[in-house]
């Protein structure tokens, strides 16, 4: 029996699956994209330079905002030979950590409505609350920030920042020992997490999963370390892998995450210089083409962009990691029980609009 | 096995008596800080006619219309991304943001807002506002 | 011609209206509901429902408004469904749900009898039976809506309530062979100087377990609220059978926790309250002890996730039903220890 998991459904989003059905076997799983797509590379040729921050940052807006849009100032600097100030990648730093660790409270959210656990639902929401919070105090929105600008960033920090971070960050340390309590030691979240949608490492090479998918498998692999781009290489933090590369591991790894992110903050927060903290961009872009990757909260994104000498870009691509990691879902989803889809699919961490752009 | 099944239920006995982070909603609101990007605000005694907010914008929500015997901008709020490059860029400080966020209309038109109403004044939340005060891990997260 | 004296109508009139009759469980949903709202809400740190009601700001009336709303809305018929069974299949629900609810003896009176609506000495059988019909019901409504998502609830609703029964039956019966008949009232004769959850925790535990299950409540809640079908077999009621659905889950809670606190926890045996007479006091310690099972199959939706329907079978054949076997040759075999202490006759 042909089923459709259309485009409106509770627990997929924005996604349309057309599973094929025998009992409650699922036999085979065909995504169909296409929902949310808005031409952001076709937009983006028509908008100068600074006025694309706002759209490209809608690729991935209600979560991970700040690791979209570096790569993208990353290419533009890279082709104007711009060098930022150390103040100002200090505070980029601080902003796309921060935005990854609200990235993956959203992500354990939706992983708990996956297998019906309101519970762990509301307490992970209440705790990216805090965290949106202080990206508040920083930049003066909650979600979509338009925060770093070619050249910086756009605000200062402002007064009394540090304290209130680290009064935050500790009580978010705390709380994760209630979800490892919680959660990931309860009984019946590992029945239903555990040997579930197993990926081997060699399948995930040759298939090109990137993120935290990825080192679930056990492949150590993460630009921060590979190729260091902003500051990331003064800091002392560690890459968390996984040993099955089930269900379990893929929520362990963002969990263990969380926690470095945390580390990485205070240390920033501590270490961070004075001085300035913008340098004016030249609004003409002159001939060039660059290619940069940023490590983002659901893996590596990837840009090309193409300058021809005008206020326009000529050609920008994105390669988002979501558009990545779909292959993975038809790939684990053959002979599995009706019930193992939600879990497989949000542990995967795919969002509508990345796949669509 | 059975640690894992008796723990959790426990634990969420314990969250019972902890204090609720949500806060009750119409009686009481949420405090935002002084950078929030809330609705943008025209000073009309500022302006200067010198269309730079409508170069800027990159959704075209702003334009120029003639009101009385002056060029003033027109707002579009169904278009704003309220990224404020336009606030950045104005250069005598004519427009500023500011934190309301609670308005509506019933039609699309009457989300374009002519100069007159592009700068009427914000108007005043309710009485009580509060914002995350103490963290405690045993008692939980309280507004005050 | 049965011949009824006056005071014998009354009582009747005042059972079947008012406790345990229409009344009681009607008043025991409405509670439920406000409750498993509210508590569930701080459990994850949230208020529930807020404005409306009698006391500032505790939401005591949301039930009967969502009750008066459902009712004032269109009833909206499915134009495949087969109708006749379409239309039945919500007002049997309540209807057997409630039924059990007849046959459960509430407290002694004073003059030998029971407060009960209907005495027979094999109301424990009766009541296995009405158990037993309530899956042909959500079968049936899952059948006639004709529509993908209820047929495969209705499957998984087959499934899970048919294989759930036979733990609950083994339980029952090392129940019956501790205290010798199938007598309800006689049941909770026998627990006068000691509970059976002392003398039986594995049974305890199994009859907890397997009625969860019988009433899908999470973890067990497969046939109904699910995220990858939309709602289970009652998908596409609404208006007054959407009530009438949700009541009856609740009416089913009713029985269960008074069958649990009847079976285990002694009924209405506690020490007397002063200055209440003794029928009172019986009534008043039988509904404290439902009130904390129901309390604890509640705070079971919070607390766990939701199983997968072969997990969940497979808990019900390979581990229930062993302990349940284990809890009867148990029974049998320190035969020589509990006889004494079991009371009654």
């Amino acid at each position: 029996m042909k089923l459709s998991m259309g485009p409106q459904h509770p627990i997929t989003g924005h996604f349309r699956f057309i599973l094929d059905v025998d009992g409650d076997l699922v036999i085979k799983l065909d995504p169909d994209i296409g929902y949310t797509h808005r031409g952001i590379e076709k937009l983006a040729e028509k908008r100068t330079y600074l006025q694309n921050l706002p759209v490209i940052e809608r690729t991935n807006s209600y979560c991970d905002s700040v690791g979209t849009m570096l790569g993208y100032l990353e290419a533009v600097e890279e082709i104007l030979g711009l060098e930022v100030p150390e103040r100002g990648k200090y505070l980029r730093v601080i902003a796309a950590e921060l935005n990854r660790i609200a990235s993956h409270l959203y992500f354990l959210s939706l992983g708990a409505v996956a297998t019906g656990f309101e519970t762990m639902l509301m307490w992970t929401i209440n705790d990216r609350e805090l965290v949106l919070d202080l990206m508040e105090r920083l930049s003066g929105q909650r979600i979509t920030y338009t925060y770093p600008i070619m050249g910086g960033v756009r605000f200062d920090m402002p007064d009394g920042f540090k304290e209130e971070a680290i009064k935050r960050l500790d009580y978010l340390e705390k709380r994760i020992e209630d979800y490892y309590t919680m959660a990931a030691k309860n009984h019946t979240f590992k029945m239903r997490m555990m040997n579930v949608g197993i990926l081997k490492p060699s399948d995930a090479i040759r298939l090109g999963i990137v993120g935290p998918n990825l080192r679930a498998s056990g492949v150590k692999a993460d630009v921060r370390k590979d190729e260091p781009y902003e500051v990331y290489d003064r800091f002392d933090f560690v890459i968390p892998t996984g040993k099955n590369g089930d269900s379990y591991d893929r929520v362990g790894m963002r969990l263990k995450e969380i926690e470095q992110s945390i580390s990485i903050v205070r240390q920033a927060v501590k270490d961070i210089p004075k001085g300035a903290f913008k340098k004016w961009a030249p609004y003409v872009v002159p001939k060039g083409e660059a290619y940069t990757r940023v490590e983002s909260a659901r893996g590596e994104f990837g840009y090309y962009l193409v300058g021809d000498g005008g206020i326009k870009p000529y050609r920008l691509k994105l390669s988002p990691p979501s558009f990545r990691n779909l292959i993975a879902l038809p790939h684990l989803c053959r002979n599995v029980p009706l019930g193992d889809v939600p879990i497989i699919f949000i542990t995967l961490d795919l969002i509508p609009m990345d796949v669509d752009r | 096995m059975v640690k894992d099944v008796i723990v959790p239920f426990f634990l969420g006995f314990y969250h019972a008596f902890k204090r609720t982070f949500t806060i009750k909603h119409p009686f009481v609101r949420l405090k935002w800080t002084e950078r929030y990007r809330g609705r943008v605000v025209l000073n009309v005694d500022r302006c200067v006619s010198c269309r730079s907010c409508v170069n800027i914008c990159p959704n075209k929500a702003l334009e120029m219309v003639v009101y009385k015997k002056r060029l003033l901008p027109q707002y579009d709020a169904g278009r704003c991304c309220f990224c404020n490059l336009c606030v950045e860029v104005c250069p005598t400080m004519a427009l500023s943001m500011s934190p309301e966020v609670e308005w509506d209309e019933y039609t699309r038109k009457g989300m374009i807002r002519p100069p007159d109403r592009f700068s009427e004044p914000i108007k005043p939340v309710a009485e009580k506002t509060v914002t995350v005060k103490i963290l405690d891990k045993r008692r939980g997260v309280a507004h005050r | 011609m049965i011949e009824l004296s006056l005071a014998e109508i009354v009582e009747l009139i005042l059972k079947v209206l008012i406790f345990p009759g229409v009344a009681f469980p009607l008043l025991f949903a409405v509670i439920a509901i406000w409750f498993e709202r509210k508590f569930l809400a701080r459990i994850m740190l949230r208020i529930g429902p807020l404005h409306v009601g009698p006391f500032s700001r505790t939401g005591l009336m949301q039930p009967i408004a969502d009750f008066i709303k459902l009712i004032q809305k269109e009833i909206i018929v499915p134009e495949n469904a087969y109708k006749f069974l379409y239309n039945l299949a919500p007002i049997l629900a309540a209807l057997v749900a409630s039924l059990s609810v007849a046959f459960i003896p509430y407290a002694p009176k004073p003059d030998g009898g029971y407060w009960v609506i209907f005495y027979t000495p094999l109301s424990l059988l009766i009541i296995l039976a009405i158990f037993t019909a309530r899956p042909f019901i959500m079968v049936g409504a899952g059948w006639a809506s004709n529509s993908k998502y209820c047929t495969i609830g209705a499957l998984r609703a087959a499934l899970q309530l048919l294989a759930y029964e036979v733990p609950i039956v083994l339980s029952l019966a090392s129940i019956v062979i501790m205290s010798r008949s199938f007598d309800l009232a006689r049941i909770i004769e026998s627990q006068s100087s000691i509970w059976f959850i002392i003398l039986q925790p594995i049974g305890f535990i199994v009859i907890l377990i397997s009625m969860m299950a019988e009433l899908s409540r999470r973890p067990f809640d497969i046939p109904m609220a699910e995220q990858e079908l939309v709602f289970g077999w009652p998908t596409e009621y609404t208006g007054t059978q959407f009530a009438l659905v949700m009541v009856s889950e609740y009416y089913d809670l009713c029985a269960v926790a008074s069958l649990i606190t009847l079976f285990f926890l002694g009924g209405w045996m506690g020490p007397a309250i002063p200055f209440v007479p003794p029928m009172l006091s019986g009534i008043i310690w039988f509904l404290l002890k439902m009130a904390i099972v129901t309390v604890v199959i509640i705070m079971g939706r919070g607390i766990y996730p939701r199983l997968r329907i072969d997990q969940l079978l497979d808990a019900g054949w390979t581990v229930l039903i062993p302990l349940a076997t284990i809890q009867i040759l148990i029974t049998l075999v320190t035969a020589q220890w509990w006889l004494p202490l079991v009371g009654g006759g």
